[in-house]
């Protein structure tokens, strides 16, 4: 079964005078464990299709399924709570919780979903591990790195175990190096975990380690290449 | 009963209260304001006492100023320095009978910043009553008949209310129907202590039914004056209150306004990733109880300090200080606070901090994550 389908899916804005088809027409299936990137210039409808996907934004008109739900179905408290279980995100710019740790970051998500001590604890030290942060379990997240902070965040999107990540412009904030660390990161826990990951991006070095991408223009998917 | 009394010295009018010593500790707390180092309350065993107020001793001329060898070494106790001391000796067994023949005297021996730092200090140790010098008491014996007795001063009392203490003396109930050709006591008043203030007016109702003629009045019928300043304090408490609360809930609102304007972000990542309205109301409402509950302990213990401090030292109202002593209230304010006003203030706070942490709260609510998100 696909975990994600989206059919015919149009967001438009109608704020100023003009209005704008952030996403006109977009129709795409996703299935489990793909690495899949959405590329495309600046204003093309990358972050407007992710937060659809996300369900963060309701689509002007079009069907997005995850895992069989019809995301315009659910109430907006019931969406909230099948976001926290099925969807992880990662941001631009990191988000973690300044106040909190590392490790705390991680087990929030665990915290709200009531999980218990035992399992948050050996959940957050496999992930912490796998982004390769052992070492800055107790770090807040000023005493890290740019790249630093992005693992911890890629560890807390896969927290609870979701369908899949969503991560808009993941690396824009990043130097190449830690960019490209991350991207190895990211595709061995998308290995390890059978995971979706989508994300958007628009810097050449991170498409070319994807294995699909795909690339938005105007709102519209212009082309949709798998490869090996 | 309306008296004279007179002193080899002085003359004034006073108030005799004859009371039976014992059960009057029970409704007054006269026992309680005995000038230290200054006589002792009544006592049946010992004829012929009077207890006279600070006030009623000054007029009376019962109350000098004198500097022996002991004063000079309890301020030496007191760390006066001994510059200041050196200068008291001559001073030596010359009785001042009033405040300010002794003042003046001090005046033209220190330098204004000596007497402001020791004046009060040389005054107190300085400071002695006649005790057991004879009073004689003038008044009419209820017939018209002027009767005299003489008394000695037991000990001196001081409340705050100067008005009362100018008057009011008090022996002992027995001597005085004697005085007065009487074999029984003759009872002019019952005090009545009640537990709660406010059940006066009920009390007073029931009693006029039993008092066969007999006038039963309340605290605030007697003193009228007092009562209405007692209405004006509590009017004045409550305005104050009000002011200082709208000024908290400005505040509050303020501070967690800019608290959600700061993490618009935070709190937009926190609603994306899964934290449902309720999880994020309750939030910052938590958060806002928590910041007013840190303040609210923070400033509890500095005020009960600063009260209990005050409450050794006094505030004195030195510019107004005469117009307080005229209306009957001290010059020097001793403040106390009480537990349920500690509580009642307490709740105040809380309640107006729930009630002004809605309003940041609904706003966190109104968010939309996607917005939220995109700030800078
Ligand atoms: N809230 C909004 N209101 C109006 N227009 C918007 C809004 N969000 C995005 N847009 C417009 O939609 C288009 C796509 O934006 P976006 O999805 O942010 O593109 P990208 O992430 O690829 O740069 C842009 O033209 C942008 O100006
Ligand atoms: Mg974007």
């Amino acid at each position: 079964m696909k975990v994600l389908e989206l059919k015919d899916v149009h967001k438009t804005y109608n704020s100023s005078e003009v209005k704008v088809h952030a996403v006109n027409g977009v129709t795409l299936d996703f299935d489990e464990a793909e690495f899949a990137a959405i590329v495309g210039p600046s204003g093309s409808g990358k972050t407007t299709l992710l937060n659809l996907i996300g369900g963060l934004d309701m689509p002007t008109s079009g069907e997005i399924t995850i895992d069989g739900t019809d995301l315009s179905r659910l109430k907006s408290s019931q969406l909230i709570d099948f976001r926290m279980r099925n969807i992880g995100f990662v941001f631009q710019s990191y988000n973690l919780i300044p106040v909190l740790s590392a490790k705390e970051n991680v087990e929030f998500i665990m915290l709200l979903q009531k999980w218990s001590k035992e399992e948050r604890e050996k959940r957050t030290f496999e992930l912490l591990k796998a982004v390769g942060l052992s070492d800055r379990v107790n770090s807040r997240p000023s005493k890290m790195s740019g790249g630093q902070q992005q693992r911890v965040a890629v560890a807390r999107a896969l927290a609870s175990r979701p369908k899949f990540v969503l991560a808009d412009e993941p690396t824009a904030n990043l130097d190449s190096k830690s960019a490209a660390n991350l991207l190895e990161i990211m595709e061995k826990l998308n290995h390890e975990e059978k995971v979706t990951f989508i994300f958007s991006t628009h810097d050449a070095r991170v498409v070319k380690m994807a294995h699909r991408v795909i690339t938005l223009e105007d709102g519209k998917v212009v082309s949709d290449e798998v490869r090996e | 009963m309306v008296a004279m009394a007179n002193t080899p010295w002085a003359t004034t009018g006073v108030i005799v209260y004859g009371i039976d010593p014992e059960r009057e500790k029970s409704v007054t707390e006269i026992w309680k304001k005995l000038v230290p180092g200054a006589g002792e309350y009544p006592d049946i065993s010992r004829p012929g006492e009077v207890l006279i107020s600070d006030k009623c001793a000054e007029i009376l001329k019962l109350k000098h100023y004198i500097i022996t060898e002991d004063v000079i070494d309890q301020l030496r106790g007191e760390k006066v320095p001994e510059n200041i001391l050196l200068r008291l000796p001559d001073l030596k067994e010359t009785r001042f009978r009033s405040p300010k023949d002794f003042r003046d005297i001090l005046k033209m021996r220190f330098t204004r910043r000596e007497l402001d730092r020791y004046g009060n200090l040389i005054a107190a140790a300085a400071l002695d009553y006649r005790i057991r010098n004879r009073v004689l008491l003038t008044l009419s014996d209820g017939t018209g008949t002027p009767v005299q007795g003489a008394f000695r001063v037991c000990g001196i009392y001081k409340t705050t209310n100067t008005g009362f203490d100018q008057a009011a003396i008090f022996v002992n109930a027995r001597e005085l129907a004697q005085l007065c050709g009487k074999d029984e006591i003759m009872t002019h008043e019952i005090a009545i202590l009640l537990n709660d203030i406010k059940e006066a007016g009920n009390v007073k109702d029931k009693l006029e039914g039993i008092s066969s003629g007999n006038s039963v009045r309340t605290w605030r019928e007697l003193a009228p004056d007092a009562a209405l300043m007692n209405d004006y304090m509590i009017m004045y408490y409550f305005m104050f209150i009000g002011i200082i609360m709208l000024a908290l809930a400005f505040g509050i609102i303020n501070t967690m306004l800019m608290a959600i304007l700061e993490r618009t972000r935070e709190l937009g990542m926190l609603m994306a990733i899964g934290m449902n309205r309720k999880r994020i109301f309750s939030m910052i409402m938590l958060e806002t109880i928590f910041l007013t509950l840190t303040g609210a302990v923070t400033g509890m213990i500095a005020g009960w300090a600063i009260v209990e401090v005050l409450g050794k030292t006094g505030i004195h109202f030195s510019g107004w200080g005469e117009g307080f002593e005229a209306m009957g209230f001290a010059a020097r304010v001793y403040p106390v606070v009480t537990p349920d006003f500690f509580i009642f203030t307490t709740l105040l706070v809380v309640v107006t901090a729930i009630i002004s942490s809605l309003w940041p709260a609904r706003k966190a609510l109104k968010l939309n994550p996607v917005e939220a998100l995109r700030t800078e």
